[in-house]
């Protein structure tokens, strides 16, 4: 080990050292005095972070092979520190509101960071564990969060027991994979994988557990039912927050996993990811069509984007566009979804509640640029052009058609298609009805408003000018996809 | 070397001679002493007060946060004392690995101090 | 084939060695602790102005023999409410751990059990050990003292473990090994460690005297307030073992760890010549510890538990963490020579000694007056 090492993961280091600079802050200048500029420290620390990546050696692996730096980890350095700075921007006005411990909020958000960088850093199950880990544990926090509201308790605590349950499982997965291969190493273990075959039992119930386990992180149907719940009952600036990041740590760690442990035998769980992908866009779509509170339909619609990504990962056959696709969508799901849990935060509703149809009914005239963001958002998550939503949705199906499922990507295009009525409905209310006289008051915050504007056209500019991201994703996902 | 795994040896065995020690003494006490209970002896002792229900209550949770606290500082003296034997041999890597290793511990109790973790109510 | 001592096969041996190492330390025990309580009964007379115990034998040296008697033939008491096995338990549970600690204490160098490789370690883990059973009584006595008791020692004794296990990093950092024997070898000269790190010796002599329940850290068993805390529901030979046999042969064992990383162990005059001397050096300076401590029960009342706390956790972790830090830092950036160590460490002694009392009573006078406002609100407000 040398400061070669250290600074290979100086962005990391960095986030670490603000998320204990906040705290430290926090509890040294007393919360009322810290909280107006605790999240501009968190922001310069994450810009920071971000630069320092420019000081860190070209890439390779660390730490004696624990820890590798390539464009793949790069890709999602950039992303995470772009949500958790998304996230830090739109939460005041609702910490304040609601008497949130802001200093712990953000700190627990920077946590949580770190947590996902390192999953994108690992390249062996060692340290991909304690990645998943130090991405998890801060979020069942961030559940929880606001301590006196009953429905954030019941999210925490189903949220930890379901967490943990499936971290059991997926290091159940680890055990056998380690059992098969006597290394840790996930290229190791892809060639142990590869002499074993699908032929050896232990190979089928490694891989069964590791679905299992990173399924339960990514919310993939059938086992997605923690999700609406803690979804609804989180505080909606936490919610915003696991609802993107550790899915999308989530997706980094089944394209790590799968794609290069389990690379050998893609073809065979290929079919099984494309199953699931079916059955995860299609309930959760079916559900989000039934919901009247929008934080829950909203919670159900990312369990269907869940699958829409499942589908990209079941196509990895396809080489690199698929990876590309995956990591694209990812991207895009982040901002999106992110935006349009953030819009809720506008409405003051009591407790953790998110605001039902009728009470956003008229919202285009009480807060125009809200409505609008939030409408831009819906669109996005519906995936019609010019925005970047649809184009990811886009992107997905040629390499499922290229990696021989016509008939995901039919079941993906029936699936949108269905998605729009709840989307647009929720469109309809903003602009088409009047507002109610108990309509919830609406915030006025400017920087909450000016984040959201910004992120909505950020959407709209990258549907139309996708390269650079969509490049990056093309580079990120070559060290993982072509052998 | 036979001598250390002997060392481990003599450690059990001092183990095995506390416990057969006391059972030993509390035998050869139970054989010569008296026994005769009544309802009054066999009452749990409250100051001669009749005790009301049962001690097996709730815990206050300050004890939990010491514990909570304790284990963050027991498993740091895990590590450092492997590294205080080795630390010549490190030399200023070590120092700086174990510094930033302490100085989050430290943020932590700082930050634990501050909440009024520490104060007993 | 080698042959040991005695021209005995070294297997058969060693297991001589063993039997004899454990009888000795059995009786080591149960004379300490005889011998111990004599003398602290007799300390406190004179410190206190009394005679002490004087009938019982010459200069009343038989009294905690016939003490002792007395427990061996006294009914122990078990009450009707309490959990059977854990209160039957535990006395093993808290005198095992303090038995066990005997193994590596290097009493000369021809006497040790077994000179284990981590011994300091060691220790300290059976340090922490002896908490379970206290805990453990507490808990199966279902009496309201004992839990209060034993939960009071729960805390006191793990907040304290860490800043005496942190003094004990400090030593071995100066010495480089967690050998109890290599230890003393590193201190043959005049200058043993007290000389280079007193004031990892101060912090290390506070927490054990709260590591063994010692006052002014008694409070488990505060007679006045808990009824003996945790010992409450015991009575004879039972509590004859927690307290008697246990609490005394804890503090042999804590100032046996002091004389060897801070006192030069069994060094001394005329040891390289003749070996066994050093046991009479040993329990010389063990002894001296123990005066000390006793010295320290004569003197000072015993404390409330918020003050033990804050008192561990806001003073001494910081301070024994800063001197770990100091004596680190200063033996990587001078390996030869020990005497910026010395230097730093008298200097943060004299800083830690001298700013106590400061601190203290500028937090006392910000106490008072909050407390005087609070008052003044109170009678405005009725």
């Amino acid at each position: 080990m040398t400061i070669h090492d250290l600074l290979a993961v100086l962005p990391e280091a960095i986030v670490t050292l603000v998320a204990i600079v906040v705290l430290v802050i926090d509890a040294g200048v007393g919360e009322r005095r810290a909280r107006p500029w605790l999240p501009w420290v968190t922001i310069v620390g994450l810009a920071i972070a971000l630069a320092s990546q420019s000081w860190a050696p070209a890439g390779g692996t660390f730490f004696g092979g624990f820890v590798v730096v390539d464009d793949f980890s790069r890709f999602f350095r950039l992303l995470f520190i772009v949500l958790a700075a998304f996230t830090v921007l739109v939460a005041p006005p609702y910490l304040r509101r609601e008497e949130v411990s802001a200093g712990e909020f953000y700190a627990t958000v920077l946590f949580s960071t770190i947590g996902a960088m390192t999953i994108a850093l690992a390249t062996d199950l060692i340290t991909l564990f304690v990645g998943i880990e130090l991405m998890s544990i801060p979020v069942y926090v961030l559940a929880g969060l606001q301590r006196r509201d009953r429905y954030a308790n019941e999210a925490s605590l189903k949220y930890f027991l379901l967490g943990a349950f499936s971290t059991a499982i997926l290091l159940y997965g680890f055990a056998w994979l380690f059992g098969i291969s006597g290394s840790t190493d996930l290229a190791k273990i892809a060639a142990a994988v590869r002499t074993a075959g699908l032929g050896s039992p232990a190979v089928v119930v490694a891989l069964a557990l590791v679905t299992t386990g990173l399924g339960f992180k990514a919310a993939v149907v059938p086992f997605h039912q923690w999700t609406p719940d803690a979804y609804e009952g989180a505080p909606t600036p936490s919610t915003a927050f696991m609802s993107v990041a550790p899915k999308a740590a989530a997706f980094a760690a089944i394209l790590r996993v799968m794609a290069t442990a389990l690379g050998p035998i893609q073809l065979d769980w290929a079919l099984v990811f494309a199953i699931l992908a079916v059955i995860t866009m299609t309930t959760g779509n079916i559900v989000a069509l039934v919901q009247t509170n929008v934080k829950r339909m909203l919670a159900y619609s990312s369990i269907a984007h869940t699958g829409y990504i499942l589908a990209a990962v079941a196509a990895t056959a396809a080489g690199a566009s698929a990876g590309a696709a995956v990591l694209f969508y990812v991207f895009a799901y982040g901002i999106m979804n992110l935006g349009a849990f953030a819009c809720l935060e506008l409405l003051d509703l009591e407790g953790t509640r998110g605001a039902t149809l009728d009470e956003l009914n008229g919202l285009w005239s009480r807060h125009a640029a809200g409505a609008t963001a939030f409408t831009i958002f819906l669109v996005n998550l519906t995936g019609i052009p010019p925005t970047v939503g649809f184009l990811a949705k886009f992107l997905v199906f040629q390499p499922v058609i290229d990696a021989g499922f016509t008939w995901l990507a039919v079941a993906i295009a029936l699936n949108a298609a269905a998605a729009a009525f709840y989307y647009l409905r929720v469109v309809v209310h903003m602009f088409m009805y009047d507002a109610e006289a108990a309509a919830p008051k609406v915030e006025p915050a400017r920087v909450l408003s000016w984040s959201l504007g910004i992120a909505s056209i950020a959407t709209i500019v990258l549907g139309i000018l996708p390269d650079p991201i969509y490049s990056f994703a093309v580079r990120a996902a070559g060290p993982i996809l072509t052998k | 070397m036979p001598d250390y795994s002997l060392s481990y040896f003599y450690v059990f065995v001092f183990f095995g001679t506390g416990a057969v020690f006391v059972a030993a003494l509390l035998t050869a006490s139970g054989l010569v002493q008296p026994k005769k209970k009544t309802a009054e002896k066999l009452r749990t002792y409250e100051s001669g007060e009749e005790p009301v229900g049962s001690a097996w209550g709730r815990y206050p949770t300050h004890f939990y946060i010491f514990a909570l606290l304790f284990v963050v500082f027991d498993v740091e003296v895990i590590f450092l004392f492997p590294w205080a034997v080795l630390f010549r041999t490190f030399g200023w890597y070590g120092l700086v690995e174990m510094g930033i290793f302490i100085f989050i511990l430290v943020a932590g109790l700082f930050y634990a101090w501050r909440k009024g973790a520490l104060t007993w109510y | 084939m080698p042959v040991g001592p005695f021209g005995l096969d070294p297997l058969v041996w060693a297991i001589i060695r063993l039997i004899v190492a454990v009888v000795l330390v059995v009786a080591l025990i149960l004379n300490s602790s005889l011998l111990l309580i004599y003398l602290e009964r007799k300390t406190q007379a004179i410190m206190q102005d009394r005679i002490g115990p004087y009938h019982t034998g010459p200069f009343g040296l038989l009294q905690t023999f016939a003490d002792a008697l007395k427990l061996i033939a006294k009914e122990d008491v078990r009450a009707g409410q309490t959990d059977v096995a854990f209160f039957i338990a535990a006395p093993a549970l808290v005198f095992t751990p303090m038995l066990a600690s005997y193994v590596v204490l290097p009493f000369a160098p021809p006497l040790v059990g077994a000179d284990i490789n981590i011994g300091l370690l060691y220790l300290a883990t059976l340090g922490s050990m002896g908490v379970l059973g206290i805990v453990i009584a507490g808990w199966a006595s279902n009496n309201k003292y004992s839990l209060v008791g034993g939960l009071r020692s729960a805390g006191q004794l793990i907040s304290y473990e860490v800043p005496g296990i942190l003094s004990l990093v400090t030593a071995v950092l100066v010495v480089g090994s967690l050998s109890m024997v290599k230890i003393t070898e590193s201190q043959t000269g005049p200058i043993t460690n007290i000389f280079i790190i007193p004031l990892a010796f101060a912090t290390y002599l506070v927490s054990a005297l709260a590591e063994t329940n010692r006052t002014p850290f008694d409070l488990p068993e505060a007679e006045s307030e808990l009824v003996a805390g945790y010992l409450t529901e015991y009575s004879g030979m039972r509590w004859g073992t927690m307290l008697a046999l246990t609490e005394y042969g804890n503090v042999v064992v804590v100032c046996s760890i002091m004389t060897t990383l801070w006192l030069g162990g069994w060094n001394g005059p005329g040891v390289a010549a003749v070996p066994i001397l050093g046991v009479v050096w040993f329990t010389l300076k063990v002894y001296a510890l123990i005066l000390v401590f006793m010295w320290v029960r004569a003197t000072l009342p015993r404390l409330r538990i918020d003050q033990l706390m804050s008192f561990c956790w806001k003073i001494l972790i910081p301070v024994t963490l800063l001197n770990l830090a100091v004596t680190a830092v200063l033996l990587i950036a001078f390996p030869t020579t020990l005497l910026p160590v010395a230097i730093a460490n008298w200097i943060l002694l004299v800083a830690f000694v001298v700013l106590l009392p400061v601190l203290q009573q500028r937090r006392l006078r910000h106490l008072r007056a909050r407390l005087r406002e609070r008052t003044a609100t109170a009678s405005l407000a009725s």
